[in-house]
């Protein structure tokens, strides 16, 4: 074997080892055969070009779309309506947020104390509020169908926000701590999914107008619930209000409403592509409610939210893998091929 | 169905006869004067998009110098599909024909320019 030969099978082994046992043999041939009269002498390796190539396939293969054997396209249709909810979620988080920073630049009234307008305030402000934008019409872009804007808006997303944490750690170092990297993880992650599910072979995404104010809709109920429920909890004792707290915020309401629709579809034998997409949602929310931020930490009712927190995550871990292994379970009895050609599996 | 410029080369390379991997970036590349180059990672993506919508099967294998070498063949659904593209091509192409001619017509009766339309 040459020893370009050696290098480019090991290439290869980016792809999953079922389709590498039916294609390896005839795509070192046709490698082979383009690379005629290479010596090991030259010291040849495959190009980055070729390398790319095989990486975009091993991408496809594994994350499917139209023509993928059966689990492949599970995965993919998974992967797919997971970005879907990823970038849903930091949509509603935007025009969450959004109300609260016009009202930090004074444009809304009432204003809250703590909140401070130096210049500096403004600056950051405004870069919030541009980058809340971002994802909202990221969002808005992948429920339209518009694919290619919805990438390059989440990646811009994605690029501002890990700009603003950096340039935040260096000038306040002790700001970057678990709770940034784990922020980091949950808002890469539906990127990562958009870029590679929503490849060419994937199935075509029926356009949903209605759909690109859902965020907008989950802002303004979350909003009505801190509204509602807010001042009750602040006059709570602080005690309970560690217990309580955990289940209020963004992140705490995501991990409820997770586990609920978790356990439905866990009982209703939802479609395996959707426990999946719920399994991998959960993933974002664990690092998040993950509590070494209060671990040892002193204060009134500290104790209770770490325990709070650390249970959320604990339930978000079973719950992930009962998903898992229920879309594993419903697998085979799909057929050959999957699914009618349809866009997200909802 | 969505057909790439990739998927329609590589059918249309195998118009005439069944062809192995390299054989058909090879014919890519000549039908697309030189601007299209597969790379083997991409050949076998559009390869098996192709195979899983019927569009091409497996026509024979060899063994050539100790290595495997499968041939490919257009099905007469691959056959079906291809004609339908060119003939949304063609229209494409008889659109833009007419209104360059068009465009002509209206440029020639301009004054015309130094360095104007070519």
């Amino acid at each position: 074997m040459s020893l370009l030969e050696q290098r480019y099978r090991f290439v290869l082994r980016m792809l999953p080892a079922s389709y590498r046992a039916e294609r390896e043999e005839e795509m070192v041939d046709a490698f082979l055969d383009a690379a005629e009269g290479v010596r090991d002498e030259d010291n040849v390796r495959p190009s980055l070009s070729e390398i790319a190539s095989v990486a975009g396939l091993a991408v496809k293969t594994r994350i499917g779309g139209l023509g993928a054997p059966p689990r492949a396209r599970v995965t993919g249709d998974a992967v797919r309506l997971f970005a879907l909810l990823g970038l849903g979620y930091h949509a509603a988080l935007a025009w969450d947020s959004l109300a609260a920073q016009v009202a930090a630049l004074g444009l809304a009234e009432p204003t809250p104390e703590y909140v401070t307008t130096a210049d500096a305030q403004w600056v950051w402000t405004t870069v919030w509020i541009a980058q809340g934008l971002v994802w909202a019409a990221a969002f808005a872009m992948l429920a339209l169908a518009r694919l290619r804007p919805a990438k390059v808006l989440a990646v811009t997303g994605l690029a501002a926000f890990v700009l603003t944490a950096a340039v935040s750690a260096l000038l306040w170092p002790e700001t970057l701590d678990w709770s940034t990297l784990a922020f980091l993880f949950a808002t890469a992650l539906p990127v990562v999914a958009l870029l590679t599910a929503y490849h060419e072979d994937a199935p075509p995404v029926r356009a949903s107008t209605p759909l690109t104010a859902a965020p907008l809709g989950v802002a303004v109920l979350y909003q009505a619930l801190a509204l509602t429920v807010g001042p009750r909890v602040a006059d709570s004792p602080a005690e309970n209000l560690g217990w309580l707290v955990p289940w209020l915020d963004p992140q705490g309401v995501a991990t409820a409403a997770l586990l609920v629709a978790g356990v439905v579809c866990l009982t209703r034998r939802a479609n395996p592509a959707l426990l999946l997409a719920l399994a991998i949602a959960a993933a974002p929310l664990i690092a998040m409610r993950v509590p070494f931020g209060y671990i040892g930490a002193e204060g009134d009712g500290v104790q209770a939210l770490t325990i709070t927190m650390f249970a959320q995550a604990a339930a978000l871990a079973v719950l992930a893998v009962a998903l898992s292994a229920a879309a594993m379970r419903a697998l085979p009895r799909l057929g050959a091929l999957s699914g009618a050609d349809q866009g997200h599996p909802a | 169905m969505n057909m790439t410029e990739p998927m329609f080369l590589a059918l249309t390379a195998l118009v005439d006869e069944p062809r192995h991997g390299y054989g058909i970036v090879q014919e890519v590349e000549r039908l697309s004067d030189g601007k299209v180059q597969l790379k083997i990672g991409t050949l076998y993506g559009v390869l098996d998009r192709l195979a899983a919508e019927g569009l091409v099967a497996l026509d024979r294998e060899e063994v050539q110098s100790g290595r495997l070498r499968r041939y490919y063949r257009l099905t007469d659904s691959g056959e079906r599909a291809l004609q339908t593209e060119v003939a949304r091509l063609s229209g494409t192409l008889q659109t833009a024909t007419e209104r360059l001619s068009a465009r002509r017509g209206a440029v020639s009766t301009r004054p015309s320019v130094a360095g104007g339309a070519a």
